[in-house]
């Protein structure tokens, strides 16, 4: 393979990067280059019509959040400032119109109603608080306003959206729901059917059976069919089996569970996606953007061949360390419109046995390790996914532009991730909602 | 299938855009039917219904289907498999079984699935002949909305059988 | 998708004869369902779903499924079989553009 570093180089070139990653907060993998789909970039581009979007997946919203901040070392955006506030003098809010506000905002999401008052929104959380008696408590209207409006100045720690402050209700559509709120009194309480109260939820069963059956996961099928990926020659004449063999099964084996990992060369932590963008085009001529089909099956079927053969990281080598301590920042760095963490709904505190909008949270634990079944089959969407589509994704809940998918933030936040998953058996492609 | 105008509208549904989706079934809607080649499946000697179903209620699916025939509905008889909450509507496994497999020369006869507030509640048929028709079918199906799943087991004398189960079906979450 | 038509067929590679064994399939196909406009209106056009499929033991027919668009994309499939002779099933799914696609799997006696 690539040629041995000199011991002494090694440690020089170590003791820099250790230096400048510390320094820096980050390693900036200068001599990483970064080849991602059109879809997978982050780019910011402006609409024949004027628009400001972000250029995402084919489906997903396009808003562009640039106002805000993002997950990048570097920041861009802003946070939301903190606002304490009154409520507007001389307007009254509207209960019923609160009530539609309720779901669609979507407060139902984290806060439950039991005993009915949520009519069709049965599915609510319980992130926060059940509301269904709010009004009895008889609280200042005030008090509700600024909760509502910006929690912050009441619980400097409040997971809950700056509503107001973020720009995300208008004064009027808080007055709506505080009305609607306090004329939740003398209800079912706590009592209500199962369905509407998340505390009494049994959680729900794995319907999908086998993950790796390629009569169940339709990315288990892929990953089969993926084995002529591994004898397609690139530019350079050269394919994957060139160099490693005609048995993907004999060249990989236990290979993924060494990913992420850092690769000096590149100056960074890379993801297997992230390491295939850049081997297959240094090795053999052969394209690979991350997040791209031919990327994503190749990683499945590499990751196939370490079935079952847990995951390794070398979480000992120092600048590892670094990164994963950059991972973890990350993984609680409140961000977007929303001004949310990773740690808000994914962390074992807040996850376990909790619904969030009526999808179990329980099991989005980070600390149970989450990224052994990716890349995934998503039935929601009909597509394989992997870890990095699953994080962009989850940044328009956040009301955030998302980076590039092979960022080094990502993988720092992958890595940190993945630690969680240390010692346990790879199982992917992965199967999920 | 539904749009769900019924339930509210998610942050998932606002994350998407809206041009064009909302995956629903009408009557109407016009297919294209090529001819099969010769050296293909001869299907007009095969034993099943090849025309779209309607878009109709589903007490004119199970009537259209099995006439006046009643239906014993009992999950003494009928294991209907699906799960309590579907999270989310596209995929939905679905499994139904004979709990007393029938002894030859009875066998299976059909085995129809219908989602009653899938705008086509009609969703997918199994005709089966001696050899498979031992009372067990597998599919994975579409729903709308929360709904009644029925499964109607019809056996070679001309006696149905079934069970049902609610499926909710969620379509919320913040991008979940 | 450029992959519409791969089948993966599950078979015990053989049976004992009499015995009841389980298929299992998959096709990869996107089993278009209606779609409509943001008014709410039917697109016209023509949609590619899956609507027949048919199974043949040793090419007696066996089993036909009539799946329509409430069926999920990339649909899986399971059903009994009992194996009395050693032979080849073959599973033919036809969609509305009128493709064909099709798997083979052989099963001997034990």
């Amino acid at each position: 393979m690539r040629a041995v570093v000199k011991r002494g180089a090694a440690r020089v070139a170590v003791g820099l990067a250790f230096l400048a990653a510390g320094l820096a907060g980050a390693s900036s993998g200068q001599s990483w280059v970064s080849r991602v789909v059109a879809e997978a970039r982050g780019a910011i581009e402006r609409t024949p019509d004027g628009r400001s979007v972000q250029h995402r997946f084919r489906g997903w919203a396009d808003d562009d959040f640039s106002a805000f901040t993002t997950h990048a070392y570097v920041s861009t955006g802003q946070p939301v400032p903190v606002e304490k506030v009154q409520p507007p003098a001389g307007r009254s809010g509207d209960a019923a119109r609160g009530e539609r506000l309720w779901r669609e905002a979507p407060c139902v999401n984290c806060h439950a109603l039991p005993g009915g008052a949520q009519g069709d929104a049965r599915w609510a959380g319980d992130l926060g608080p059940p509301l269904g008696n709010y009004g009895a408590r008889r609280p200042e209207a005030s008090y509700t306003y600024q909760v509502i409006f910006d929690p912050r100045v009441l619980n400097p720690a409040s997971v809950m959206p700056p509503w107001g402050a973020a720009g995300l209700l208008a004064p009027q559509d808080v007055l709506d729901l505080v009305a609607f709120l306090h004329s939740l009194a003398g209800g079912a309480g706590a009592a209500g059917e199962a369905a509407q109260d998340p505390s009494r939820r049994a959680p729900p069963a794995n319907y999908f059976g086998d993950n790796l059956d390629p009569t169940r996961n339709p990315a288990a099928l892929l990953a089969e069919r993926a084995e002529a990926l591994w004898t397609r020659e690139g530019a350079q004449r050269a394919s994957c089996a060139t160099c490693h063999g005609a048995d993907p099964e004999r060249a990989m084996a236990g290979k993924a569970t060494r990913f992420p990992r850092y690769v000096e060369r590149y100056g960074r932590v890379v993801s297997l996606e992230d390491f295939l963008s850049a081997h297959g085009p240094e090795a053999g001529g052969i394209d690979l953007p991350v997040e791209g089909a031919d990327n994503l099956r190749l990683a499945m079927l590499v990751k196939m061949q370490s079935s079952g053969q847990s995951l390794n990281l070398d979480l000992d080598d120092p600048r590892t360390r670094l990164a994963w301590e950059r991972g973890r920042q990350t993984f609680h760095k409140r961000i977007g419109q929303r001004n949310h963490a990773c740690a808000d709904c994914h962390s074992p505190e807040q996850a376990r046995g909790r619904w969030l909008g009526g999808r179990y949270l329980g099991r989005a634990d980070v600390s149970l390790g989450l990224t052994r079944t990716y890349p995934a089959w998503r039935t929601s969407f009909g597509e394989v996914w992997s870890l990095r589509r699953r994080i962009q994704w989850c940044m328009l809940p956040h009301g955030a532009n998302n980076l590039a998918a092979d960022a080094v933030e990502y993988a720092d936040l992958e890595l940190y991730m993945a630690s969680f998953d240390q010692g346990k058996p790879l199982n992917a492609p992965g199967l999920k909602d | 299938m539904n749009d769900a105008p019924a339930m509210p509208p998610t942050t998932r549904r606002r994350f998407i855009r809206l041009a064009g989706t909302g995956v629903c079934a009408t009557a109407l809607a016009p297919l294209v039917w090529i001819a099969p080649a010769h050296a293909r499946v001869s299907w007009a000697a095969l034993a099943g219904t090849y025309s779209v179903p309607p878009a109709e209620d589903v007490d004119a699916t199970i009537r259209r289907l099995f006439g006046t025939r009643e239906v014993e509905y009992s999950d003494a008889k009928v294991k209907l498999t699906v799960p309590n909450v579907a999270e989310n509507g596209a995929v939905v496994p679905t499994e139904l079984e004979l709990l007393a497999p029938p002894v030859p020369p009875l066998y299976v006869k059909r085995i129809v699935w219908v989602i009653d507030r899938n705008k086509r509640p009609h969703t997918v048929m199994y005709d089966f002949t001696e050899e498979t028709g031992i009372g067990y079918a597998a599919a994975y199906v579409r729903m709308g909305e929360t709904s009644r799943v029925r499964g109607v087991v019809e056996l070679s004398d001309g006696r149905l059988l079934g069970a049902w189960k609610e499926v909710a079906v969620i379509t919320g979450g913040c991008g979940g | 998708m450029s992959e519409r038509g791969f089948v993966r067929t599950r078979v015990p590679r053989a049976a004992k004869p009499g015995e009841v064994i389980r298929v299992r399939m998959l096709i990869v196909h996107p089993m278009e369902g209606i779609e409509r406009d943001a008014a709410g209106n039917v697109l016209a056009r023509p949609y590619n779903f899956i609507y027949r499929c048919a199974v043949f033991y040793n090419g007696k027919p066996v089993l036909t499924i009539t799946p329509t668009q409430s069926v999920s994309a990339n649909p899986y499939f399971s059903f009994p079989l009992r194996v009395t002779a050693a032979g080849t099933l073959r599973v033919v799914f036809e969609d509305s553009t009128g493709q064909q696609y099709e798997d083979s799997k052989r099963i001997e006696l034990a």
